[in-house]
């Protein structure tokens, strides 16, 4: 199994080294001591950043959240012009197009946290008394966080990372006439 | 005797009698002031070297102190040294297994990013941002196939079309291939279609774009390969169909020669033996048998000019047979001639299937108005044919739809305002049912100036009347019946 997550994070080279650089900059942010940032280590922490576990709840979440946001953001960013271009209306001819599909499913294949982060959260945020307000208004997020790294660990995310792409263009149509509405004010100031 | 010396310093020579004599001596030879001087430089000298000793032996125990603190290499267990440094003592305080000091800790708090993985990172959002910066270029045609996907959904493929074409041209102003684009529109218009030639056409074009020869070959594409032959077929045997109707052989055929008649049904069944060539997308040509769909529905309107009335259901029910799921090349007939034959209630299943597959198309809305005015419910069927005139709101026909309806319900000068509006309008070119039933209305309100206007009009058509308005002018049918009963229309 760790064989399989190994070569599927090389497979996302891109974005296996991209999410190790944002866990990164995290814990430095949160003083976290560092062990080991190397991206391709042959342990299941491959294409993850080996520290200490953050001490408090904002450190966990922190930790959990920052690199899943931005990956998933860039993934997104990426899939807007490779998924639309190729999936939405076809053009099979453009190369970078090719590029920025690829790039995207890679982001999307590693934007979620370790499971000892997740546990590690799970243990700030339900395993203390009070915080009920961030126990609801976080439950989500754990709940993500706690499914794409269960995940992960058999490299399902892979697969998962596939689906995202091929649907991409319908999942934002959701908030496609906002995004087109932003984009015309735009234009117009 | 012993005397002490006082040697400033407090250092003091006892005179003993061991040195008594050498002191004796040395007096012989100095005086006593430069033995006394001499003595006082000794015990400087040894003040300040006992002072320094001292100094060296606080030292000394200082340095012994920090001594015993280092690890004794004979006694610290590599299990104890840092894992990272390997020379000082594991910060236990953090917890029992830490393997690192507190050093070595300090440090990974601080650990350095990689420049080069920086750079990649910084490179990767540059490139996200140019992304999105394209994307929002685009998002104009984006939005076109996205209102497109939408009127699929919702059974108007040609909106959908419509907004296809515009997403199409976005693109293509920027030569960004759009072939999916393509190949969806020319499902949407298949499906959509209406009978005529241009639109087959227009779809084995629009595959032609999408598809090149050598992907053609290529399984995904397989479909689409059908989709151009059955187009392609369809457009060939309607050639076929007008060879046969522009034969020398039926030159003076008339309408009204029963042999001839027969003669040319003959030739035209003959058609659905024959095979049509076909250009097929991976650049070959396909052989393959004439549509007998679009063969079938030209008999059919040959049939129906040619008052063959008998014949019309026959031929509707065969071209449904050859292809049912084309219900644009008979639904709407087939409705009209079972309502004209009394079974309303087939004719309402077919007006059902023909508004829910297509509800761009006025031909759904048109045929329930019709069955409704003709089983005496007129305001069902102005609701009906107004939800039609709302999708081609400046179409002549489905006025004279909404007209023939105040008629059959003895509204006479409502029909006469509708269609006289028209009538007064300069760049309007009527046809000959438009003035026909125009002349109804003018002729049920005794505006005979109107109807003389509007004779005249036909007249220029060379068009006589039919003979249901010789019925009806003659006083044998009236206007209710006129668009009640038998055909429901002026002919």
């Amino acid at each position: 199994m760790t064989t399989l997550y190994i070569v599927t994070r090389f497979l996302t080279f891109f974005g296996a080294e991209a999410r190790t650089f944002f866990e990164h900059l995290t814990c430095r942010i949160l003083k976290l001591p560092i062990e080991d940032t190397r991206a391709f280590k042959p342990s299941e922490l491959c294409a993850h950043v080996e520290h200490e576990l953050a001490p408090k709840l904002g450190g966990a979440f922190l930790v959990c959240w920052l690199p899943f946001t931005l990956t998933t953001l860039m993934s997104c960013l990426f899939l807007l012009t490779g998924a639309y271009r190729i999936l939405y209306i076809g053009d099979y001819s453009s190369l970078i197009s090719w590029l920025l599909l690829w790039l995207g499913f890679s982001f999307a294949a590693n934007c979620f946290p370790t499971f000892e982060d997740v546990l590690n959260l799970r243990d700030k945020l339900y395993g203390q008394k009070g915080h009920t307000v961030a126990k609801i208004l976080l439950a989500p997020y754990f709940a993500v966080f706690f499914c794409g790294a269960w995940l992960e660990r058999f490299s399902i995310t892979f697969l998962t990372a596939g689906v995202f792409t091929a649907f991409f263009p319908q999942i934002f149509t959701v908030i496609f006439p906002l995004v087109k509405n932003i984009v015309q004010m735009s234009s117009d100031i | 005797m012993n005397e002490s010396i006082k040697i400033k310093g407090g250092f003091s020579l006892k005179d003993d009698k061991k040195n008594k004599s050498s002191l004796e001596n040395l007096s012989g030879n100095y005086a006593a002031d430069d033995l006394n001087e001499e003595l006082e430089r000794l015990a400087r000298t040894f003040q300040q070297e006992l002072d320094k000793a001292k100094q060296d032996a606080e030292l000394g125990e200082k340095l012994g102190d920090i001594v015993q603190g280092l690890p004794d290499e004979e006694t610290l267990e590599e299990a104890d040294l840092c894992a990272a440094c390997g020379e000082r003592r594991r910060d236990k305080s953090v917890s029992p297994d830490y393997e690192y000091c507190s050093v070595c800790r300090e440090a990974m708090r601080r650990y350095p990013l990689s420049i080069p993985v920086l750079l990649l990172t910084v490179v990767l959002a540059v490139v996200a941002v140019v992304s999105a910066i394209d994307f929002c270029g685009y998002i104009d045609g984006y939005e076109n196939v996205r209102l497109a996907r939408k009127a699929e959904k919702e059974n108007r493929p040609e909106s959908a079309v419509e907004y296809y074409d515009m997403a199409i041209a976005i693109f293509e102003s920027d030569d960004v291939s759009a072939k999916r684009l393509y190949l969806d529109s020319a499902d949407d218009l298949m499906f959509a279609m209406p009978r005529g030639r241009s639109t087959m056409e227009d779809v084995c074009r629009r595959l032609q774009k999408a598809v090149d020869t050598i992907e053609a070959k290529i399984p995904l594409y397989a479909r689409y390969n059908d989709v151009n032959e059955e187009a392609g077929a369809m457009a060939a045997t309607l050639d076929l169909v007008e060879q046969t109707m522009n034969d020398e052989a039926f030159a003076d055929y008339d309408g009204k020669d029963e042999e001839m008649y027969k003669q040319i049904i003959a030739k035209l069944d003959a058609i659905s033996e024959q095979t049509v060539t076909v250009d097929a997308l991976d650049g070959s040509t396909v052989t393959r048998p004439a549509d007998l769909s679009v063969l079938y529905l030209m008999e059919y309107i040959f049939a129906y000019s040619t008052d063959h009335l008998d014949d019309t259901l026959r031929y509707l029910e065969k071209t449904e047979a050859a292809a049912p799921e084309r219900l644009s090349l008979y639904a709407y007939e087939m409705g009209l001639v079972l309502v004209q034959n009394g079974d309303a209630n087939r004719a309402k299943k077919y007006a059902e299937k023909l508004y829910a597959a297509n509800k761009d198309s006025v031909y759904g809305p048109c045929l329930y108005a019709t069955i409704y005015r003709m089983t005496g419910k007129p305001d069902e069927a102005h609701k009906w044919v107004d939800i039609a005139i709302d999708e081609m709101p400046d179409d002549a026909d489905l006025k004279r739809q909404k007209a023939m309806i105040y008629l059959s319900e003895d509204k006479p000068q409502e029909a006469y305002e509708l269609l006289g509006g028209l009538m007064n309008d300069s760049s309007f070119s009527g046809y000959a049912q438009f003035y026909m039933t125009y002349i109804v209305a003018a002729h049920e309100l005794g505006k005979t100036d109107n109807q003389a206007a509007a004779e005249e009009k036909l007249q220029t058509l060379e068009t006589a009347y039919t003979d249901r308005m010789n019925d009806y002018l003659a006083g044998k049918l009236t206007a209710v019946q006129m668009f009640t009963k038998g055909t429901g229309d002026v002919e």
